[in-house]
């Protein structure tokens, strides 16, 4: 039973550091499909292991949120305008059911074998992992890219650093999320902390990725408010000063990049054109609002709604709304949008009332940088697992029963006079 | 002992068989990615032969049946422009038509598959006899309706 739980926590590990790092030259879906493809074989061993070792996932705070996520996802699937579309994904973001599901079952396996003494390994592999892709981006800004040439795929996003992400948005992203654990160390006392602190921020603004930096910054503020009382306000001046410093001298921050938009405002640009892209998936709601399209169908409809309200061809093949909640309401309907905020409620509600513990207030703000890129942006497959992980480690840290390596809970200590009884260990199934 | 000797097989079967199809979706862009090498070197024989092979893997990824007809169909129409037989340049829109239609199948009413299935049949109504004009209305139908995306 042990060496099967370290298996699984052992291709955990793997998927944290694969995923996000892993690419293939060799395919034409360079970045997408080989961190798709890699996701899905590891989790169905993963899968395997844990079916031939026995045992149901036991159930959490966010058993019952995720599986109403679950319901809208299959329920929107089946009346997709696509259904197989809505199942596998579309060829190039691969966000269908069957990700979520992947998604979903790295969440149990998470919350099921990784104990709190095990969540320091987990963060540990999460700030090593950003770290090296930190590397390759700023590799990739001065032009020092290892693996230019290798694939046939032309960015053409004007020297923004991508490292395996396949785009800067993601990688902007994925640093967003790591901060605030990078954040945690630093609090430790890990002093040695600083210097990976500074070399993330600095990738982050290497990607110019305008929704990842508003995602820093909320994560920041959150996990300021959160844990303000045993937070030193030299450290916030540290990390503050260095974002500021950063975005008003550094040449490539997304905050230029934002000042160069407005200064040159062109009603077809990026901010401009979000706007309509936000108008045009309303319109599809309108006409699709119980269970939505379908998941990853957007692509199907948008141009003839985009046509029908604007008057013009539309150039650009959008397959996703750039904002979070428009996305749900879109794909899933009002029955989607409801489970996901049945989700989030339920997680803030766990996170609030576990708010002294700093362990919990650091997964929570990178839970909260992906929250808030994704009303920006969307999230592609080298982020999403993160998200899925930070998310069940949360509730493993905000347990308040500490589980034991062997997955039998130890409730407390036996009364003095008496001896262990089996009302002392739960989770006694294994047994 | 035997049950849990036939539930570890049998679920080492469906994780083998899971890890299978992952594994020849990767090996049909790998084919796709090839094929696309191949044509910007201008070999058509190798791209076709490759892009086959990826249709063939993973005949629901739009990209390579639509690629796949693209090129059967710019080769019926450099054959069309050197003068070539009629059977051959119906030997390539057939092959044409035969590709586009399993995008028909699996995406119904989708573009650029219309499109393709549409120029086709009005070669082929000015090659032969046949009244192609019922075929040509219905896929200019689509054309005007669908909208490309990929």
């Amino acid at each position: 039973m042990n060496m099967k739980n370290s298996l699984i926590i052992s291709i955990l590990l793997i998927i944290t550091v694969a995923v996000p790092l892993f690419f293939s030259g060799w395919i034409y879906s360079v970045f997408d499909l080989s961190k798709v493809t890699i996701l899905y074989i590891l989790t169905f061993i993963l899968l395997g292991v844990w079916a031939i070792r026995g045992g149901v996932p036991h159930a959490n705070t966010l058993t019952y949120p995720i599986l109403a996520v679950l319901f809208s996802s299959i329920l929107s699937t089946i009346l997709a305008v696509n259904p197989y579309v809505s199942f596998a994904g579309t060829y190039k973001r691969y966000g269908g059911l069957l990700t979520l599901m992947v998604c979903m079952v790295i969440f149990f396996a998470v919350t099921e074998f990784v104990t709190k003494q095990k969540i320091a390994t987990f963060i540990n592999v999460v700030i090593l992992t950003s770290s090296v892709a930190a590397l390759h981006g700023i590799a990739q800004s001065l032009n020092l890219d290892p693996y230019a040439g290798h694939w046939q795929h032309n960015f053409g996003l004007d020297g923004r650093a991508v490292a395996g992400f396949g785009h800067p948005t993601f990688l902007g992203a994925y640093m967003a999320m790591t901060l605030p654990l990078v954040l945690y160390k630093i609090l430790q006392r890990k002093w040695w902390m600083y210097p990976i602190a500074g070399l993330l921020i600095y990738a982050l603004f290497e990607c110019k990725a305008r929704s990842a930096f508003v995602g820093l910054i909320v994560a920041l503020i959150y996990f300021f408010v959160l844990y303000r009382k045993n937070i030193s306000y030299k450290l916030i001046g540290v990390v503050l000063s260095a974002i500021i410093v950063l975005s008003v001298f550094m040449p490539h921050s997304p905050v230029k990049r934002l000042q160069g938009e407005i200064k040159n405002w062109n009603p077809q640009g990026n901010i401009a054109y979000r706007v309509r892209i936000a108008m045009t998936c309303l319109d599809i709601f309108r006409d699709n609002p119980v269970v939505g399209i379908g998941m990853d169908c957007l692509a199907m409809k948008y141009a003839r709604y985009y046509e029908l309200r604007y008057g013009e061809k539309c150039d650009r093949h959008n397959n996703r709304a750039h904002n979070a909640i428009l996305e749900v309401l879109v794909t899933q309907g009002i029955v989607g949008l409801l489970a996901w905020l049945y989700l989030v409620v339920a997680y803030f509600w766990m996170v609030i009332r576990n708010r002294k513990n700093l362990l919990v207030v650091a997964l929570s703000s990178g839970v909260v940088a992906y929250g808030i890129q994704d009303m920006f942006s969307f999230g592609g497959i080298g982020i999403t697992p993160l998200f899925w992980m930070l998310m069940a480690m949360t509730v493993v840290s905000a347990s308040r029963i500490p589980k034991t390596r062997s997955g039998i809970t130890y409730v407390g200590p036996a009364p003095i006079s008496g001896k262990l009884t089996v009302e002392h260990l739960r989770g006694i199934g294994e047994l | 002992m035997r049950i849990g000797l036939i539930k570890r097989i049998l679920i080492i079967t469906l994780m083998i068989f899971l890890i299978g199809l992952t594994c020849i979706r990767y090996c049909a862009d790998a084919h796709f990615n090839h094929a696309m090498r191949m044509i910007h070197q201008g070999n058509i024989e190798a791209h076709l032969v490759s892009c086959k092979k990826a249709v063939a893997l993973n005949p629901y990824v739009l990209n390579y049946t639509n690629r796949l007809g693209l090129t059967y169909m710019q080769m019926a129409m450099k054959s069309l422009k050197e003068g070539a037989d009629r059977k051959v340049i119906a030997g390539w829109l057939t092959k044409t038509m035969v590709t586009v239609s399993r995008v028909q199948r699996n995406y119904p009413n989708e573009y650029w598959s219309a499109a393709m299935l549409r120029d086709s049949y009005m070669i082929l109504d000015k090659l032969s006899s046949v009244d192609m004009s019922r075929y040509i209305e219905k896929y200019t139908r689509i054309m005007k309706q669908a909208r490309p995306y990929h």
